[in-house]
């Protein structure tokens, strides 16, 4: 029995205490990288056996956990764990960099950087420099892009000969419309955006910070913004807003809409659960998208998404940085970094006369589902428009995507800070001042507070870091 | 039991309204998980419309198919009852043999060793001791690293102290005058008598190391070492940007139904479990052992 349980217990620590590494192949060394979380096995995938093949390294992948991810980054990297490359959103790059973690890239990349240097662009390094000196990669949006609108249900607008509306009035007598043939469903059901952006077109702003006689200015201080925000209480008090819009989330919102309990939605992207949900369950049936409606002035225009994605870095205590710059310079060779994104030409996707990229599917999903996953950033000449066949994997995000993109070129306005590195202080800040205007729009719709009493909440607003970051934006504006 | 002589009014009427409490009792505990399989095994457009309640609608098998899809869960699956199967064998023979020389009176130190359990009770390290302890001892990414934490409860060790301690000093005594020493004692003897409360507290170390995932969250980066719980966490997380994740896959899901799925895949191991350790639950193994 003694010698039993002894054998037991020895046998059980023996088989849990089984190391997970793999031995290294060949001469070069083995790469650790860390990721954030994708629900996959990076080790086990089509795209980390293409990347060894193309580039001879092989790499140990890592994830973050999905929840407390900052937090598990930080203690791993302060307590020296050796990953060679940190593949990271760019606020956990910002507390990286504020605590000297990042080992300075400016030498490697002059070294062995030629493709990292040349196939992305100088604009893109600047949002990674600090005084000047580069510590991180970045991995920009893959295609500059209207990421959200409105959709409304086409079947209800022909059956009550609604037209499409093209300023907020119009908007407002849509909605009255459909209220009064079907008054059990939404007429507008929102998403958490803080703005919503097709709207508050229709009021002369279009992002959170609006250049205003050369100076950049947060549209809670503008005052089409009051106009905009007493709209919404205006929409809410008709009936005309889910009525449960405060507690709303992610997973309601999609019962709601894909159930069909809603006539129109604020769409959040091309992937938006609940808009692909939707065309999912009624495939009988279309939706439209309506354009950025027109403000006083006769105006309109929406923001065109072009932002950091992600940023690729080495830490400090990298056991192998120059192999790391090697192995993702080696990923942006052409050919091979076309064979890692997405796959070979009329095998996984073809390329037509006008140079639209589109996916062979299944196979494509199958090999290269998770391949952006994987890249530390992109040819910037060439992706855009390789992405492309990214959207059209299923009817539904394509049409989403081209949909939302319809009057890209008519409509789309680039956004003043979308190559604005991040700033200390609007980055301290960011978060406070995002939940302070979130729960203010909230209280003001359904009537906590009042539109009146906008003034206040500007002053409240400023004081809790509002004008600190202000100053900050705008000395950044002037001097860039 | 019927028996020969009619129940009263009075008791048939008792005994109705029990039979009706303790049924409704068993509905309310019983249907939410029939509602959760119901909805694992229903189609997304069902689910999210919000049609069923306790039987599939629009039957089909995309969630678990989804959940179950690659080597990923079957490697979280079998972490788990490695985890499970080892961390509880390790934590019983700790838990017991810290507790039954703590069980004696004649001990020297007894209530100062009682006293230090109860200090990590209130007191406790933080997660960044743990884990440069478990990274110095090069513990990351593996599932010793999930077995140790829990290796032992100062709550059950009390359960097992007062447990051993109302055992009648006159069995031990008598092993003893038969010459047995202590640990004859402990493992002809008393783990015998204990089995109700090995099984009891065996249950709850095996319910928690089933369910724990904070410290695999702490330690493991390695898909490939992480428990089945953190596995499906992270996979409902995960779904509501499954879109853009696989838009191919999520065409036929939903969320709840995600989860509906994921908690039906992680209970059921452990709840297959109870009616096999439930016979143990049965005190009373002690009554009369002792005569005179």
């Amino acid at each position: 029995m003694k010698r039993l349980s002894a054998l037991l217990v020895a046998l059980a620590m023996l088989v849990s205490a089984l190391p997970f590494a793999a031995a290294a192949a060949d001469d070069l060394p083995t790469l650790k990288v860390l990721g954030t979380y994708n629900p996959h096995d990076p080790n086990d995938d089509p795209t980390a056996r293409a990347i060894e093949e193309k580039t001879g390294y092989h790499v140990e992948y890592y994830m973050l956990p999905a929840e407390n991810a900052l937090e598990n980054l930080l203690m791993q990297i302060s307590s020296g764990e050796s990953y060679d490359i940190l593949r990271i959103g760019e606020t956990m790059y910002q507390e990286l960099l504020s605590r000297n973690a990042l080992l300075p890239l400016d030498d490697l990349l002059a070294q062995y950087g030629s493709n990292l240097t040349t196939k992305i662009f100088e604009s893109a390094y600047t949002l990674t420099r600090l005084d000047g000196v580069t510590y991180g990669i970045p991995m920009m949006a893959e295609r500059a892009s209207i990421s959200n609108g409105i959709v409304m249900r086409k079947e209800i607008m022909d059956e009550l000969k609604l037209s499409m509306p093209t300023t907020p009035a119009e908007l407002k007598e849509v909605l009255l419309a459909v209220k009064a043939a079907y008054p059990e469903m939404i007429p507008l059901l929102t998403g958490s955006e803080e703005i919503i952006e097709t709207i508050s077109s229709g009021f002369g702003f279009y992002f959170d910070w609006n250049e205003v006689n050369g100076e950049l200015v947060h549209y809670v201080e503008m005052p089409e913004y009051k106009e905009y925000l007493a709209y919404l209480v205006d929409l809410y008090q008709n009936g005309l807003l889910d009525p449960d819009l405060p507690i709303n989330n992610a997973t309601t919102r999609t019962e709601k809409f894909s159930s069909g309990n809603a006539f129109s939605y604020t769409c959040g992207g091309w992937t938006d659960a609940a808009t692909t949900a939707y065309i999912n369950a009624f495939e009988d049936r279309e939706l439209v998208y309506i354009d950025p409606l027109y403000d006083a002035n006769g105006k309109a225009g929406i923001k065109r998404q072009q932002a950091l994605n992600n940023v690729t870095c080495i830490p400090r205590t990298a056991e192998h940085p120059e192999d790391a710059v090697k192995f993702m310079n080696r990923k942006l060779d052409e050919d091979v970094f076309t064979y890692i994104t997405i796959g070979e030409k009329d095998v996984h996707f073809t390329v037509d006369e006008e140079g639209r990229y589109a996916p062979i599917m299944p196979i494509f999903n199958e090999v290269r589902n998770n391949a952006w996953w994987y890249l530390n950033s992109f040819d910037m000449t060439c992706y855009g428009d390789m992405w492309m066949a990214r959207t059209r994997r299923t009817k539904a995000v394509g049409d989403i995507y081209d949909g939302l993109n319809q009057h890209a070129a008519q409509f789309a306005v680039d956004n003043p800070t979308d190559l604005c590195p991040t700033l200390k202080d609007v980055a301290e800040n960011k978060a406070t001042l995002g939940t302070m205007v979130h729960d203010y729009v909230l209280q003001v719709i359904v009537g906590v507070k009042s539109v009146e009493d906008h003034d206040a909440f500007v002053r409240e607003w400023l004081e809790a870091g509002g004008q600190v970051s202000k100053d900050a934006i705008n000395e950044w504006y002037k001097n860039r | 039991m019927r028996s020969g002589i009619r129940d009263s009014m009075g008791v048939r009427v008792g005994k109705g309204v029990n039979y009706a409490l303790l049924t409704v009792v068993a509905l309310i505990c019983l249907l939410p998980f029939v509602h959760m399989i119901a909805k694992s095994f229903s189609g997304a457009v069902a689910v999210s419309a919000g049609k069923v309640t306790f039987w599939p609608q629009d039957p089909t098998l995309n969630t678990y198919r989804y959940v179950l899809q690659d080597g990923l869960f079957f490697s979280s699956f079998r972490n788990s009852v490695i985890i499970t199967g080892c961390g509880t064998l390790i934590a019983l023979a700790i838990t017991t043999m810290a507790a039954y020389p703590l069980s004696k009176q004649h001990f020297r130190g007894r209530k100062v060793i009682l006293l230090l359990y109860v200090f990590t009770m209130l007191f406790y390290g933080g997660m960044v001791a743990i884990y440069v302890f478990m990274r110095t001892l090069n513990l990351l990414n593996t599932l010793v690293c999930q077995i140790i934490p829990l290796v032992l409860s100062q709550y059950n060790l009390f359960v097992m102290k007062t447990f051993f301690e109302g055992l009648p000093e006159a069995i031990e005594e008598s092993a003893h005058i038969d010459g047995a020493g202590h640990i004859r004692t402990l493992v002809s003897i008393v783990l015998p008598l204990a089995l109700p409360s090995l099984a009891t507290i065996g249950l709850f170390y095996a319910v928690g190391y089933w369910n724990s995932y904070y410290h695999a969250m702490l330690f493991v980066t390695r898909p490939d070492a992480k428990p089945l719980q953190m596995y499906l966490y992270e996979l409902i997380t995960k779904t509501q940007n499954l879109f853009e994740v696989d838009p191919v896959i999520a065409a036929g899901l939903s969320s709840s139904g995600m989860q509906a799925a994921a908690i039906v895949v992680s209970t059921m191991p452990i709840l297959l479990v109870y009616p096999f350790l439930q016979r143990y639950f049965v005190k009373g193994l002690t009554i009369g052992s002792v005569k005179g």
